[in-house]
């Protein structure tokens, strides 16, 4: 690893942490958990195409674990986990075929994912298929909260492309 | 510079947590049973436990302090041997009492407390119905004038006693919000059964909302304060009551007829930046009904807010409330 | 041009998923606490999510007893001893609006509709 990926990744680590702290210090927009931005998700994105598969990971994975540890909640780090790892397999697995410019589609394919993993868990977590019912309502807001994180990943991706050369 | 892959993540961690480490947002909280209610205190932010400890510790204090039943108390003392040299705090607590008693011609008497052992309100007491003659008797030693104050020295009347029950938790949440302030913690929400008191904003820089009980069943809310930084006590007659051939008798008694306050109010909320004016005029203005409580805010619109509910389940606002009050009912609003 | 695909087949779950939501969240019972009142007053307050295993709760009153039966599924009156019985031919409380009610024996079942989005709470009775 070179210094200055590691650097990078733990700048980016660290922003995401902030993103996701700003983000849980607001209110909840509704009663149903796990409907949210992810502004966090945009960092993970950026690590994957400037810096890659290993060092995204690092980013997703230890701003979970930190931010859980921070929030405290032993149960939250079990949903944000599952969900984590399911979408960040897509993110891996598709990356191929979505390039910057599509940045923004992989974004929401993987958003999606997060929240079927989060939902997955609760409900292997609680014991209760009712929980099923909220996956539409997760899985909206999972292409609303993806596509708009996506985005702004790829505005600034392609910034940064400009900017490097 | 090559470095391996565990390094790397360790680093990674170390540099992240200096990074974020202002993300802290640490909470404290306590539940704990005094002045016969049960009280919460939360705070947020810097000290939050030490904020926290200090201000139940304080409130501790006060209950033995002031305490109608607890033998240590100066209250008790003072209505045993009919004078009490007064510590700081009680002397402060009888002023505010006294002010609230000018304020509100009597509606609101520490002296009330012969009325209430009448009724039967306190703990261990059979609830009761008086006979009118009884009333009448113990009437006589109720009064703002069977009460002298020389100096630190305070001294009643041969027939009279005091009860700060109506007053002593809005002293308290005053000074427990006064020590959460000193510690640096500028965020906490503190209820003493029922007394709210906010201290600041909320951790995210917005207004608490603090919802006011339906009267007619507690479980929902009758409309939500936003506030920042002030008190808002309830006093209402569904509080604490009892039912006697037929008909129900509450626990806030008029100290002008001797009687439970039959002002045509449910409940009133007042909202106050002095915890102690805010607990003593809730009971004061649900003693004098709507009507006189208008008067009373025109006059004094600068010292609080309040929220009346009718018997008829009319929501009335004073003008200062009208833009931090919400309500999924119809509510009228109270000019200056 | 395939920009444009991906934003139809997005919208189109995404309104597929709202309107199915809207549907599922009339029908479901996304608000599952339940409380039972006698003259006014709350006997037991109940989040049937997290009641496991069936049981009964037994009210007396003015005329007999009442007895409710609280699962994780519902909770309906089982038997009344008064004469009409109209709780128990109520079945299982479903709507928000239409509390099982006995008015004999003055006991109300529903569901605590309160969103419960306040920091604190003045004037409730502890």
């Amino acid at each position: 690893m070179k210094l200055k990926n590691l650097i990078l990744t733990a700048i980016l680590t660290a922003s995401a942490l902030v993103a996701f702290a700003i983000e849980a210090a607001f209110p909840p927009l509704t009663p149903i958990y796990g409907v949210k931005l992810g502004a966090a998700n945009i960092f993970t994105l950026f690590a994957l195409y400037v810096l890659g598969t290993k060092q995204a990971a690092a980013v997703l994975f230890l701003r979970i674990i930190l931010g859980s540890i921070f929030a405290g909640q032993i149960v939250s780090f079990m949903y944000s986990l599952t969900g984590g790892v399911l979408s960040f397999l897509i993110m891996i697995l598709l990356k191929r075929f979505f390039s910057i410019k599509k940045l923004w589609v992989l974004s929401t394919l993987c958003a999606v994912t997060h929240n079927i993993g989060q939902l997955l868990a609760a409900v292997f977590i609680t014991q209760t298929l009712q929980i099923m019912f909220y996956l539409p309502v997760l899985m909206a807001s999972g292409i609303a909260a993806g596509a708009f994180t996506g985005l702004c990943a790829q505005i600034v991706l392609i910034r940064f492309e400009k900017f490097k050369k | 510079m090559k470095i391996s892959f565990k390094t790397g993540i360790t680093i990674i961690v170390l540099i992240a947590f200096s990074f974020s480490s202002c993300m802290v947002d640490s909470r404290s909280e306590s539940e704990f049973f005094a002045m016969d209610t049960v009280m919460t205190i939360t705070a947020y932010g810097d000290n939050s436990e030490s904020s926290v400890k200090s201000a139940v510790e304080e409130i501790n204090r006060l209950d033995t302090l002031f305490s109608v039943q607890n033998q240590n108390s100066e209250i008790y003392k003072l209505n045993i041997n009919k004078y009490v040299h007064g510590s700081k705090e009680t002397l402060e607590l009888f002023n505010c009492a006294q002010m609230v008693n000018t304020m509100t011609n009597g509606a609101f008497d520490v002296t009330i407390e012969p009325l209430i052992r009448e009724w039967g309100f306190y703990t261990g007491l059979e609830k009761q119905v008086p006979t009118q003659k009884k009333i009448e008797t113990v009437l006589d030693s109720v009064g703002a004038e069977h009460i002298k104050i020389d100096k630190e020295t305070i001294v009643l009347d041969k027939d009279t006693s005091v009860d700060f029950g109506g007053i002593a938790k809005g002293y308290a949440s005053k000074r427990a919000a006064q020590i959460i302030k000193e510690n640096g913690t500028s965020s906490a929400l503190l209820s003493l059964g029922g007394n709210v008191r906010a201290v600041g904003k909320k951790p995210d820089g917005s207004e608490w909302s603090i919802a006011i009980a339906n009267p007619d069943d507690n479980s929902k809310q009758a409309g939500v304060l936003n506030v920042i930084d002030t008190a808002v006590v309830t006093s209402g007659g569904y509080q604490r009551c009892f039912k006697y051939n037929g008909k129900n008798y509450h626990h806030i008694i008029d100290p002008h007829t001797g009687y439970p306050a039959d002002s045509g109010l449910k409940s009133v909320s007042v909202v106050s930046q002095d915890d102690c004016l805010a607990d003593a005029l809730s009971t004061a203005l649900f003693v004098m009904g709507l009507d006189n409580s208008a008067v009373l805010y025109t006059e004094n619109s600068t010292l609080f807010g309040a929220v009346f509910i009718t018997d008829e389940n009319e929501i009335y606002v004073t003008d200062n409330l009208e833009k931090s009050f919400f309500s999924d009912y119809d509510f009228k609003v109270i000019k200056k | 041009m395939k920009n444009r695909i991906w934003i139809i087949v997005f919208s189109a779950v995404f309104v597929l998923c709202i309107l199915s939501w809207m549907y599922i969240s009339n029908i479901s019972l996304s608000k599952r606490v339940v409380g039972i009142y006698q003259n006014g007053c709350l006997i037991e307050k109940i989040d049937l999510n997290t009641v496991s295993q069936e049981r009964e709760i037994t009210v007396s009153g003015e005329c007999g007893k009442n007895t409710i039966l609280v699962s994780h599924e519902y909770i309906k009156m089982k038997s009344a001893e008064c004469p009409d019985k109209i709780c128990v031919k109520h079945g299982e409380l479903k709507s928000l609006n239409n509390p099982i009610v006995c008015l004999p024996n003055k006991i109300v079942i529903k569901f605590e509709g309160e969103a419960e989005n306040v920091d604190a709470k003045t004037g409730a009775v502890k």
